[in-house]
């Protein structure tokens, strides 16, 4: 059984709130990684099977989970269904296959992120610190009338006719930052970096991933999207 | 540039369709002209054969006549000619036996004293005779009989007769059946596009299917149609195209779990090296990981090299008979250190009446063994022992390792040996195997057309059993 939770006496308090679940199967590579993060300010948990993730998450509710796919007992996929069943909480995938079907398939289980085996440290950080920042994001103003929708800032919620729609945090993010500038045509590089916050390059596949879920959720006919449309070769538009 | 060359630029002459519309156009057309030729010539037989009896019947007449006429003084010669001329619808001619015309019923005197120079078997008729001749104004028939009275000298009478209708007819009768002809000989060549098509659209369909697979898209099916020959082509491709697209997904696969295989461990040294940086002082344990995982990152290249190696259609076992003893003692000696390490007991086989002699690769047999012991090892719990047991039959050899590790579930003992499989990751990863190992042990007792079995009773460790076929003693042992 390797569940521990390193904690750093140094590191500044107001982040040791925060608590980081990090799954993985290779002993090694959890221990050098729980390390680094706890160094980076991060309270972190680690699980090595998805059963066991399962139920470290359930105890301490994390407000990130790093989740390696290939696990024993059950894969990352099964534990991101799970995962999402209840809880909205950022999932950053870690995976060292190659095919883009997984990663797809990652992001629309719901994952936030994921990076590809053998990664660089810093750049795992810096994708923490910006899917963090995002969580704790508040909006000002209370809310925004789009075409038939309201959203709620303070709530971050949407609701049409009165009924409410479930997005996740990235989904409201890029729901609002695209409704703030109806008829903008907003690149995909613009997006990562203006919605996700990433200051380093990023795999655009993830905002095709997210545009198309959240169509999903808000447009009449997902396959001919009237709201949120293709400027092909351009990038995505909000079309009130 | 030729006329043909030209032509087929815009024309597709050597197409299928073409050629075979063009051949049969071209057998219509000569299969008309023999017969056309055939027709003509049955039919201006029948009609000379007819003209001439008729103008036999007529000559005999006309002679008849003039040899009245003779007999009679007071008869008018010219119009007995003429009367014959009438009756016969052609120029009746009265002339001496040396061919001088004595009488025209055309025109008076119009031949008249002339010598007609009358062809050689014409000349003497001792009977009637009648011949056709192409003359220049057209066909004629000539018929000629003798005239002889008992007072007069010998004569003849001669009748021509102007049979060029008979021409006519045959010209028509021949442009009729050219006509028909070319309408059959166009009715074959559209006959022909038409089953050349039967032929070329499922060629055409194969070709764009194989034009597919060179660009890569490896899964093709065409369905099979047309005659025999072209269904069975299509069914082979279908077959072959299939096999092809599993073959490049295996391979794709392969590579994807080699490429997992490979960044597993270089993902924990990278995060192990960042660490390490970032650590003022590294601990013990960090550098015992990085070492591990380096470790393991070359065990993993060698095994997916040896894969590599084993797949070489061309590769070559060097067969010598080896002697299955030694080669245990061999293996024995390699693993006897590794498993002490870990407090496991290697027990080698009882000694047998007839030491079994197998015929074999023995760096390639060796490396099997060597596999087959080293799972056992790492995944026996420490103080457990792997015991290797050899049994012969009149011409196999099984040579078996029973372990006391965890043993493997019923499910799972189908997929042992499959490349990258794992019957539990946790399990596997910490223990640092690749799910290779088993894979090899596969490869080269295939290599040495021998068999690999698992089994996994419960309560014990996993049983693996590699069974050789035996082979004599030799004479002289190396």
């Amino acid at each position: 059984m390797i569940l521990k939770t390193f904690s750093d006496d140094q590191s500044n308090p107001s982040e040791l709130s925060t608590h980081i679940l990090l799954v993985d199967d290779e002993y090694d590579l959890l221990r050098a990684l729980s390390a680094t993060l706890t160094r980076a300010g991060w309270q972190v948990t680690t699980a090595s099977d998805g059963q066991q993730a399962l139920h470290v998450f359930r105890r301490i509710s994390p407000n990130l989970i790093i989740l390696d796919l290939m696990l024993p007992v059950l894969d990352g996929w099964e534990v991101c269904r799970e995962v999402r069943k209840t809880s909205d909480v950022p999932i950053i995938m870690l995976t060292a296959r190659d095919d883009s079907v997984d990663k797809i398939l990652g992001l629309e289980l719901g994952a936030d992120d994921y990076v590809t085996k053998p990664f660089d440290s810093r750049e795992l950080i810096a994708r923490i610190r910006a899917i963090l920042r995002r969580a704790n994001r508040t909006y000002t103003g209370t809310t925004l009338r789009l075409a038939d929708f309201e959203i709620n800032l303070e709530s971050q919620t949407v609701s049409r006719d009165g009924k409410q729609t479930v997005l996740t945090p990235t989904e409201f993010d890029l729901l609002v930052h695209l409704a703030r500038h109806p008829g903008r045509v907003f690149s995909r590089e613009d997006l990562l970096e203006q919605v996700w916050g990433y200051d380093f390059p990023g795999d655009l596949r993830t905002v095709d991933v997210h545009v198309r879920r959240l169509r999903l959720k808000v447009e009449q006919d997902p396959a001919h999207p009237t709201l949120i449309r293709t400027r092909f070769g351009v990038g995505y538009v909000l079309v009130p | 540039m030729s006329w043909y060359h030209k032509l087929d630029r815009h024309i597709p002459t050597r197409s299928l369709r073409w050629q075979l519309g063009m051949s049969y156009a071209t057998l219509a057309l000569v299969v008309t002209a023999l017969l056309t030729g055939l027709a003509l010539r049955i039919g201006s037989n029948i009609s000379l054969a007819a003209e001439q009896r008729q103008a036999l019947v007529a000559v005999s007449g006309a002679a008849t006549a003039f040899r009245e006429a003779l007999a009679n003084p007071t008869a008018d010669l010219s119009q007995v000619a003429r009367q014959q001329s009438f009756a016969s619808n052609g120029r009746v001619l009265w002339l001496n036996d040396d061919g001088t015309v004595r009488l025209d019923a055309f025109a008076e005197a119009a031949l008249g004293g002339t010598k007609l120079d009358l062809p050689q078997e014409l000349a003497q008729p001792t009977e009637p005779i009648a011949r056709a001749y192409a003359a220049s104004s057209g066909w004629v028939i000539y018929a000629v009989a003798p005239v002889s009275t008992p007072f007069q000298p010998a004569s003849l009478v001669v009748l021509a007769q102007d049979i060029s209708h008979i021409q006519h007819d045959l010209a028509q009768l021949r442009a009729t059946l050219w006509l028909l002809g070319g309408l059959l000989a166009c009715g074959f060549a559209a006959l022909g596009f038409l089953y050349a098509r039967s032929v070329t659209r499922p060629l055409g369909q194969l070709t764009a299917a194989v034009q597919q697979m060179q660009a890569g898209n490896l899964a093709q099916k065409v369905v099979p149609e047309g005659s025999e020959e072209l269904r069975q082509l299509a069914t082979t491709f279908n077959t072959m195209a299939t096999n092809v697209a599993s073959l490049d997904e295996e391979r794709r696969a392969f590579v994807a779990n080699a490429a997992h295989e490979l960044r597993t461990p270089l993902a924990a040294l990278q995060a192990l090296a960042y660490e390490m940086q970032e650590n003022i002082a590294p601990q013990t344990s960090e550098l015992a990981a990085f070492v591990r995982q380096t470790e393991r990152l070359g065990r993993t290249v060698d095994n997916l090299l040896t894969l590599a190696r084993l797949d070489n259609p061309d590769i070559k076992p060097r067969m010598i008979p080896i002697r299955v003893r030694n080669l245990l003692a061999e293996v024995f000696w390699v693993m006897r250190p590794v498993a002490a390490k870990r407090s496991i007991e290697l027990i080698f086989p009882d000694e047998l009446e007839n030491e079994p002699w197998v015929l074999g690769d023995p760096d390639w047999l060796h490396l099997a063994l060597v596999n087959i012991l080293g799972n056992s090892v790492r995944y026996c719990p420490p103080h457990g022992g792997a015991r290797v047991g050899v049994i012969c039959t009149s011409n196999t050899v099984a040579i078996k390792v029973a372990d006391s590790g965890p043993g493997v579930p019923r499910e799972a003992l189908s997929e042992l040996g499959q490349r990258f499989y794992r019957v539990s990751s946790a399990r596997e990863h910490s223990s640092g195997g690749s799910g290779l190992g088993l894979a090899i042990v596969r490869e080269i007792v295939e290599l040495h057309s021998g068999q690999l079995a698992f089994a996994s009773p419960p309560g014990a460790g996993l049983i693996v059993t590699v069974t050789l076929a035996t082979v004599p003693e030799p004479e002289d042992e190396l």
